[in-house]
This record gives structure tokens, C-alpha cells and sequence, in this order.
């Protein structure tokens, strides 16, 4: 028998220790260093990139950031950040097989080993998810439709602004096509920014779950175009999927009826929200593949209407009869709130359809839309309501064979006008004024 | 009849029914020992039994027959 | 929940979790729990049912069993297996009508998930009770278990009630080896899932919806390519079924064996869908041969053409899964009658013999997939009109027979390409683990290229889920 293999096993088995023991060390000195060397040279390295890259990085930012220096320090921290938590993260995860190996065999060791994994690569998601950087790595370009990967980078980049006060456009695509950010922006630059938040297809309930989701403690503003269609249209809940959480839950539970009680857009958002893997699923597939699902459906969509627009407004409009709209006038009413809560104003464009939808349109509904902003208007000063009959009229040619969407002319001279809105919004809020009363 | 009396008269009807006359029946031989022993000739197989025999098998009984040497003994019982 | 969703997923994982890291004894109870809460995401009111059925054919099970005459034990064991079937029977003709009478979708009946499968189970376990070739279970838990077992309930493999029952001891210390085997199953099967049969299921969808606009040699084409869907689609899932069935430490049997390289028909449908195949054998096709022996060859070829018959009509009560059985069963009967003389004449000559090794699987394959036309047609008319079109020079149309649109089709040259080869070599590597040729040689590899070609694998997968709204869309 070979009396020395003992010995050599142990010499292995404490070489394999050693080398733990190192891997341990330098997952601790990693992002050590890292913070050291960030804090050290981040500005530095900033300012030289600042002065090579900065007109480039701006093109490229197409108006979601104002101070590349300032955007390129804010990513090196992220990455930081990110770096730190994998390391963190890796050696929880190593202490928890550890903890395993000493306890369990196979294959309930693996069971193990493999929620640890599952775990860990969750929380890592939930801390990158914070960052601006995680979401850059998503994004693949503006040719692709990547309204949850977009939402995020601006949501994240808005803080960076300078301006003592920030704005942001909520709503569906309507808020998109209406206001322009970057008109806005300059015509207030030094007083407000304005960040554009606004997601496809959002009904008044999806419009106040995206706000809860902007952090910024800045906030002053909330702008939405809103129409009939978030409150009677009858859309899928998609958005419940991205934006719903477990916070979320007992607000909806009073919320009451109107919609299922606890459908799969509803579970959907839970799971989301417990394991960040399943939100970010769609946006890391699109950008691992190239191809963009929703793209593809857009573009199905698209193909699907009728070609008259007379027709699909006729559509339309018969799906609006009758249309339930309590649940989103209780969500409006929680937006609100929100809002007040957060000491920043709700600015509603009660805003105008394509005139073919809305002759289309029984007028009752408007009515009854118009009554109800005017009556929470009338309650609550912080909402600043403008009408019709303020706004910038919208004729047929405005929508260039579209029924809800305006073409760019139509969107600069409705972003003027929103901007001078707020213009006037600011020097009378310094005087304790109300610049638009409710007109009624 | 005896057991190698029932052994003798079942050799040349596996022989017909299987197609194959080099077939030499055991007790212990199973379907997976015959080539071409599947269940539509295994039915085949019962009905030339039963033929020659002249007895009738229930379903209940088939099904319990797990190899040659239970029929053989399903048969002596029969014809005792 | 779907079998191909996130929340699947993490149900197993969860089911995992729990059952692994609590007391052996009460495993099979878990197990039972977990089969139920899937069920439940289904449908509350059919796991009612499920249940239901479940106690009843414990009790019928013990009550056979004790029986002390033989006719009581009989008319115990026909009562049970006829009210199951009257159950069976009741809800796909119930869609029948409604589908007929063009009853308000709303108020249309679905038919419970799996009841085909846990019916045909639970009958099958009453007949072996009877027959005497299985005690009549005692546990509860176990015989409910044994209707309800989630990775087999949505679509197979039919599981023996004594093959199952067998392995319910195996929960208490299952084997690592299985569980690894499982996962590497569940991979595979993703696999052929995703990557051959979700990419074929467009060009098929297509060449059905309206086989007039296509050409003879698209619809060809279209033919093969649901055979291969088909094919891939039920047998990936079922390698899903079985696999996550090993991670908890019951395995169930097998359902294919490569049936497109069978040299006949008999040995097609011996190896195609092989646990309803064989079910039917035992507990359809041998009574009912047996009842009709004193008919002679008339009663084989009735038998036979009946028990094809129950096999297309297993799939939905419709004229087209009607005809599809009526078809495989002419199939069957010619095979049966001639194949005496077609040994006979082969044996004669040699020579012919090694042309027949490579000509019979050739055919047996076209008849299936001539078959199969049936199969995924909606209605007996397009299916006749699919049919029809794939002649040249039948009716007055204007496409010249050999064309091949791909766009038309919805296919592209490369992943085509990419599709079939996929499909080629995950039938080698089936081929290659029946017969047990270079699997040892595959598990001496280092471990490095083993755990890189599953990841190669599990990468490939991720990327070609196409759809992946799916996951949120599927029916919960």
C-alpha cells in the first residue's frame, strides 16, 4: 500500500481550501478596490471622456440626459454597483452550498444549489434593475419597439437632470405623440425638465402603477393627455404585467370591482415583482436574439385594422357604448392622490380624438368623462385641468389617416402650448395663484 | 392429459402459428422469446389451442397466463 | 399553467424545493398536493371531478377485490369501467354537439384537462384488478396519485397502474442518477419542442388554413413537415412528461421508439404513441379479439379496424380523427393479411430482402404521413380538398405544381436547413441511447463538454422560443 496518498489527499484537500480561501479574499477586494479606484478617478475618467466623447454621447442620448460628464460618472457608479453585488452575491452564494453541502445529499442538495442559484441571480436583476447602465445593455437600438427597457433608461437618467424641478409625461400614445420632451426642454431649460414616460395602450389604472414606479423625490409635474380611450377603451392589461407588485395588491383589493379579481396579468405582475428574472425576461431575449417580439406584433396589429377609417372608428365607437369606466375613474382618483402625496401637480390635457372618431362617438360619452375630470378638478386644486376650448384644436388633417395619433406638425404645437402652460404655471405657483382655473 | 402429452400436441401448433418449424416449446418461454409472438398472434395462438383442445379460455384466464408452462397447466386442469 | 411557461417552471422548482427538503414518509402525500394545485390552475370545478373519480374507483377497486364470486366480481368491475367510459364518453360528445348546434361559445364545454389519460388509467387498473394481475390498491394517496400525477395528466404517457404503484416506494430515497437523467430528458425534449416542432408548425398552419393556394410540391412539403411537427411536438413533450416524473423519482413509459424507420405498419403502431397503443392492446383489442374468435379472420380484421377506429376517435369525436382510425386500420388488415406471403416471398429472394429493409420503412413512413394529412385537417372536406390539391393537374388552378414559395410557406432556406439537421440528430441521439451505443463513451467525456454541450443546448432552446409571449398568453 502507498503510505504517502493520505498524506497527498490532505495536501490536495487543504490546497483546494487555500484556494477558497483566496477566491473569498477577492471577491471581498474586488469591489474594495473598485469604489476606491471609482472615487479616486470616476471624475477624472469622466471629464476626459467628457471632452472626447461628450457631442457623440449627447447625439446618442437623443435628449434623455443634458450632461454627458455627468451620465458617465452615473454608469461608472453603476457598473460599480453591479460589480459589488455580484461579488456580494457569489459569495452568499457559496456560503449557502456550503451551509448544503454539509447538510443534504443529492439530489436535494441540487434542488438546493439550484434555488440558491435562482435566488442570487434575482437579486442581482433587482439591484442591476436600479441602474441606468443594466438598462443601456438592453437596449438595442430606436428602430426596435423596447418600451420597457426605454421607460427604465429614462426613468433612471431623469434625477441627473440640473433643473430645480422635474416633469414627466405619463399616459398612452396619445401622451407620446402629442407632447414633445425635448420642445419642452428647451423651451424651460433651467426650470424644468421633462422626462417622456408613457407606455402603449396604458388605461388610467396602468397610468397610476407607472408613477409609483418613478423614484425621483424631485417630481412636480404629471402630464397626460388623456382621452376617452384609457378610461372606456377596452384594453389588454399587458402593462399590469411590468408595472403591478406586491404593494400594488392591497390598494386593488380596495379598489373594488371592474376588472378580474386575480387574472394572470395580475399574477403575472406579482411573479415580477418577486422574481425581477420574469420582467426582464422579454427585454433580454430581444436583445440575445436581435429580433423583437413586439415589433412583430405591432406589426400585426397594424396589419388587422381596416383600411376605412370611418369603419374602424365606427368599431370603435361601439365598443365605447356601454363601456364600464368606474374602475378607471377610481384609479384616476388614486392618481391623484398620488400626486398630492408626492407635492407635485397632475396636469390633464382632456385631449381630443381624430374628429372621425369622435363624430363617431356617442357624445354622451365624452360628457360623462368631461363632468367627471371637471368634478376632481373642482375638488382638488393641485389638478390643473385644460379643456377643448383652451387647447390648440386638432382638424382631421391633423392625423394623417390615424385615429388617435397626430403628425408632427400637430405635436409641436401642442408641446408649445403645454410648455407655456407651464411657463405660466411656475410664475403664478411663486405668487400662490392658480394660472388655470378650472374653466367652468 | 398429462403434461408431456399437452407439450407434444401444442409443438406443431406453435409451429403454424408462429410460422417457424424449428420452434421447441419450454415451460419458461415467454412472448419475448418468439419472434413474431405479438397480440394479434397470441390470440391466434389461443384460438388454435382452444381448436385442438376443444376448450374455451375466458379474457380473465388469458391474462393470467404468464408463459408456456401456465397454459400447459391451465390445459391439464381443463381436460382432466 | 402551461407546460412551456415561466410559472411552470417555477412551480416544478418550488414542488422541488418542498418535496426534497421534507420527511420522505410524506412525500407521496406532497406529491399528491402538487398534482392538485396544477390541476386546480386548470380548472377548480374539473379537479372536483378528478377527484370524484378518483374516490369512486378506490372504492370499486377494493370492492372487486373482495368480491367472493366471480360474477359479482365481473359485473363490479363492468359497472365501474362503464361509468368511467359513459364519462368519457359524455363530455367529448357533449363538444360534439355544441359544436354542432353552434352553441354559444361561452357556454360551450371544454373537456376536462387529461381526462382522457386518467380515464383510461383508472379503467385499466380496475381490469387488472379483476383479471387478478394487480391487487387492488389500499392507499388512498397512492391510487389518487395515480390519477393526478401532474407531468403525465396534460398529455401522457399512459402509465400501468402497477408500474406506477411499484415505483411510489422510490419517493422515500430517490436516486441522484435519475434525477440527472430526468434533467437531461427535460432538455432534450425542450429541445425538440421548441426548436423542430415550433418552427415547423408555421409552414403547416399555413399549407392547411387554404391548401388551394399552394402548389402540389408545397403541400408535399407541408405533409412531411407536420408528420416531423407531429412527431417532434408529441415526443418532446412526452421526454418533458418523463422527465420531470424522474426528478421526483417515478419514471413513465416511454411512448415512441424512432416509429418512422418501422419496416411495417404492425410496427409503427407499436412504436408510435406506445403506452395508448399498448393500453388498447391489453385492455381493448385482446377482449374484444377474444369475444370475436369464433368469427375467424373476420373477427381479427373487425377487431383490428375497431380498436383503430377507438384510437382516432380517442383524439375527439370528429369525422376527421373518425377516418384517420378507419384508415390505420385498412392499413392494418392489409398488413396482417399479406404479410404471411410478403415473408414468403422475401424469403425466397434475398436479394429483394435488402431492398425491402430500406423500401418497407420508405413506405410505411409515406403511409403515415398520407395519414397524417387527416389528422391536422379541421374537417373531412379540407382534408379531401388537401388531398386533391396535391395531385398535378387536378381541378383548374393556376399554381404551376412545382413551385416552392418559401414566403409563402413562412419559411426560410437557413433555419430550415438548421431545422431538419436539428431533427436528424436528435433522432441519432435517440437511437443512439435505446440501443446503448457510445453512451458510455458520452459519459466518460470530461464533465467540462458535457456541461457545455447542455448549455450549448438550454442556450439554443432560450434563443428559439419564438413566441415568448407565450408565457404570458398561454391559458392559465
Amino acid at each position: 500500500m502507498n503510505s504517502s496518498s493520505p498524506h497527498r489527499l490532505q495536501s490536495q484537500h487543504s490546497g483546494a481550501a487555500d484556494g477558497r480561501r483566496k477566491l473569498t479574499l477577492l471577491l471581498v477586494a474586488l469591489p474594495l478596490v473598485a469604489w476606491v479606484l471609482y472615487a479616486a478617478l470616476g471624475g477624472r475618467v469622466a471629464s476626459i471622456v467628457f471632452v472626447k466623447y461628450g457631442e457623440k454621447l449627447l447625439a446618442k442620448g437623443d435628449g434623455k440626459f443634458t450632461d454627458p460628464g455627468l451620465f458617465v460618472r452615473g454608469i461608472l457608479e453603476d457598473a460599480t454597483v453591479i460589480l459589488t453585488a455580484s461579488c456580494l452575491l457569489l459569495l452568499a452564494y457559496r456560503a449557502a452550498s456550503a451551509v448544503a453541502e454539509r447538510r443534504l445529499q443529492a439530489p436535494a442538495l441540487w434542488v438546493v444549489k439550484g434555488w440558491s442559484i435562482f435566488v442570487c441571480v434575482n437579486v442581482l436583476v433587482a439591484v442591476a434593475a436600479h441602474t441606468a447602465l443594466f438598462w443601456c445593455l438592453l437596449y438595442t437600438g430606436r428602430d426596435d419597439i423596447e418600451n420597457f427597457t426605454q421607460w427604465h433608461i429614462k426613468e433612471a437618467l431623469m434625477d441627473e437632470a440640473s433643473a430645480p424641478s422635474l416633469a414627466v409625461l405619463l399616459g398612452n400614445s396619445q401622451t407620446h405623440v402629442q407632447i414633445d420632451p425635448k420642445i419642452l426642454n428647451e423651451r424651460l431649460t433651467g426650470k424644468i425638465w421633462t422626462t417622456e414616460l408613457h407606455f402603449p395602450g396604458s388605461s388610467i389604472y396602468d397610468t397610476m402603477l407607472a408613477l409609483e414606479r418613478v423614484r425621483s423625490s424631485r417630481l412636480r409635474y404629471v402630464i397626460a393627455y388623456v382621452s376617452e380611450i384609457p378610461f372606456y377603451g377596452d384594453s389588454d392589461d399587458y402593462r399590469m404585467i411590468l408595472y403591478f407588485g406586491l404593494r400594488d395588491l392591497p390598494p386593488y383589493v380596495n379598489l373594488g370591482p371592474g376588472r378580474p379579481f386575480f387574472d394572470r396579468y395580475v399574477i403575472g405582475g406579482l411573479l415580477g415583482d418577486i422574481f425581477p428574472v420574469y420582467q426582464i425576461w422579454e427585454p433580454l431575449m430581444a436583445r440575445l436574439r436581435g429580433g423583437n417580439v413586439q415589433k412583430k406584433q405591432q406589426a400585426r396589429y397594424d396589419a388587422s385594422l381596416e383600411s376605412s377609417l370611418e369603419e374602424r372608428a365606427r368599431r370603435i365607437a361601439k365598443d365605447y357604448e356601454g363601456a364600464d369606466s368606474s374602475f378607471q375613474k377610481r384609479a384616476f382618483e388614486i392618481l391623484a392622490q398620488k400626486c398630492r402625496e408626492r407635492d407635485c401637480r397632475l396636469v390633464i390635457c382632456a385631449g381630443q380624438c381624430n374628429p372621425i372618431l369622435e363624430r363617431a362617438m356617442n357624445p354622451s360619452i365624452r360628457r360623462d368623462m368631461m363632468d367627471f375630470l371637471h368634478e376632481q378638478a373642482a375638488r382638488d386644486p393641485n389638478i390643473i385641468l385644460l379643456v377643448d376650448s383652451q387647447m390648440p384644436r386638432q382638424v382631421e388633417a391633423d392625423y394623417d389617416n390615424d385615429l388617435t395619433h397626430v403628425n408632427g406638425a400637430a405635436r409641436a404645437r401642442f408641446s408649445k402650448y403645454i410648455a407655456e402652460v407651464l411657463e405660466k404655471t411656475i410664475q403664478t405657483n411663486t405668487s400662490g395663484l392658480t394660472a388655470y382655473p378650472d374653466p367652468r | 392429459m398429462t403434461h408431456a402429452e399437452i407439450h407434444q400436441k401444442l409443438t406443431p401448433i406453435f409451429r403454424d402459428v408462429f410460422d417457424d418449424p424449428a420452434i421447441e416449446i419450454k415451460d419458461t418461454m415467454t412472448a419475448k422469446d418468439v419472434p413474431g409472438w405479438d397480440s394479434l398472434t397470441y390470440v391466434n395462438l389461443i384460438v388454435a389451442v382452444e381448436k385442438a383442445f376443444a376448450v374455451s379460455f375466458t379474457t380473465k384466464e388469458v391474462k393470467s397466463l404468464v408463459n408456456v408452462g401456465a397454459l400447459i397447466e391451465l390445459l391439464a386442469k381443463r381436460t382432466a | 399553467m402551461s407546460f412551456l411557461s415561466f410559472e411552470f417552471a417555477l412551480f416544478v422548482g418550488l414542488a422541488l424545493l418542498i418535496f426534497y427538503l421534507a420527511p420522505p414518509r410524506s412525500r407521496p402525500c406532497l406529491l399528491l398536493v402538487f398534482s392538485y394545485v396544477f390541476y386546480l390552475s386548470w380548472s377548480p370545478v374539473h379537479a372536483l371531478l378528478l377527484a370524484a373519480v378518483s374516490g369512486g374507483v378506490y372504492l370499486a377497486g377494493l370492492s372487486i377485490a373482495k368480491c367472493g364470486s366471480e360474477k359479482g366480481k365481473f359485473a363490479r368491475m363492468t359497472l365501474g369501467v362503464a361509468m368511467l367510459l359513459v364519462l368519457l364518453f359524455a363530455f367529448k360528445s357533449a363538444v360534439w354537439f355544441s359544436r354542432m348546434f353552434h352553441a354559444d361559445p361561452a357556454m360551450s364545454i371544454i373537456v376536462p384537462l387529461g381526462l382522457s389519460y386518467y380515464v383510461f388509467k383508472m379503467v385499466g387498473y380496475l381490469m387488472d384488478v379483476y383479471w387478478e394481475t394487480l391487487p387492488a390498491q389500499n392507499n388512498f394517496v397512492t391510487l389518487a396519485l395515480y390519477g393526478a400525477f401532474f407531468p403525465q395528466i396534460v398529455s401522457g404517457p399512459v402509465q400501468r397502474a402497477g408500474d406506477f404503484f411499484g415505483q411510489i416506494g422510490k419517493l422515500q430515497n430517490p436516486d441522484p442518477g435519475e434525477f440527472a437523467a430526468g434533467l437531461r430528458r427535460i432538455l432534450f425534449g425542450l429541445f425538440k419542442k421548441i426548436v423542430i416542432a415550433d418552427y415547423l408548425a408555421a409552414p403547416v398552419a399555413s399549407v392547411h388554413a387554404d391548401p388551394s393556394r399552394f402548389s402540389s410540391l408545397e403541400l408535399l412539403f407541408g405533409a412531411y413537415c407536420f408528420a416531423i411537427e407531429l412527431y417532434a411536438d408529441f415526443s418532446g413533450i412526452t421526454d418533458i412528461a418523463i422527465g420531470i416524473g424522474q426528478l421526483f423519482g417515478i419514471k413513465g413509459p416511454e411512448n415512441f421508439d424512432l416509429p418512422y424507420y418501422s419496416p411495417n405498419i404492425q410496427m409503427f403502431w407499436r412504436r408510435w404513441h406506445m403506452s395508448l397503443t399498448s393500453w388498447l392492446t391489453d385492455y381493448l383489442f385482446t377482449p374484444l379479439r377474444m369475444s370475436l374468435r369464433t368469427l375467424g379472420s373476420a373477427g381479427l380484421y373487425l377487431a383490428v379496424v375497431l380498436n383503430f377506429i377507438a384510437i382516432g376517435l380517442w383524439h375527439g369525436l370528429t369525422w376527421v380523427f373518425f377516418f384517420f382510425g378507419l384508415l390505420n386500420g385498412i392499413y392494418m388488415v392489409v398488413s396482417v393479411m399479406t404479410l404471411k406471403q410478403r415473408n414468403r416471398f422475401f424469403q425466397a429472394r434475398p436479394a429483394l430482402a435488402q431492398i425491402r429493409a430500406i423500401t418497407g420503412p420508405l413506405i410505411t413512413f409515406h403511409l403515415m404521413v398520407f395519414a397524417m394529412i387527416f389528422f391536422r385537417s379541421e374537417t373531412l372536406s379540407s382534408a379531401f380538398k388537401y388531398v386533391g390539391s396535391m395531385v398535378p393537374g387536378w381541378g383548374n388552378r393556376s399554381v404551376t405544381f412545382g413551385r416552392f414559395d418559401q414566403a409563402l410557406l413562412g419559411v426560410a432556406f437557413r433555419p430550415l436547413m438548421l431545422c431538419f439537421i436539428a431533427f436528424f440528430a436528435s433522432e441519432a441521439v435517440t437511437w443512439a441511447a435505446r440501443r446503448q451505443i457510445c453512451v458510455d463513451w458520452f459519459f466518460t467525456m470530461p464533465v467540462f463538454f458535457r456541461r457545455a454541450l447542455y448549455c450549448a443546448l438550454a442556450a439554443t432552446v432560450l434563443l428559439f422560443f419564438k413566441d415568448s409571449l407565450t408565457f404570458i398568453y398561454a391559458r392559465f
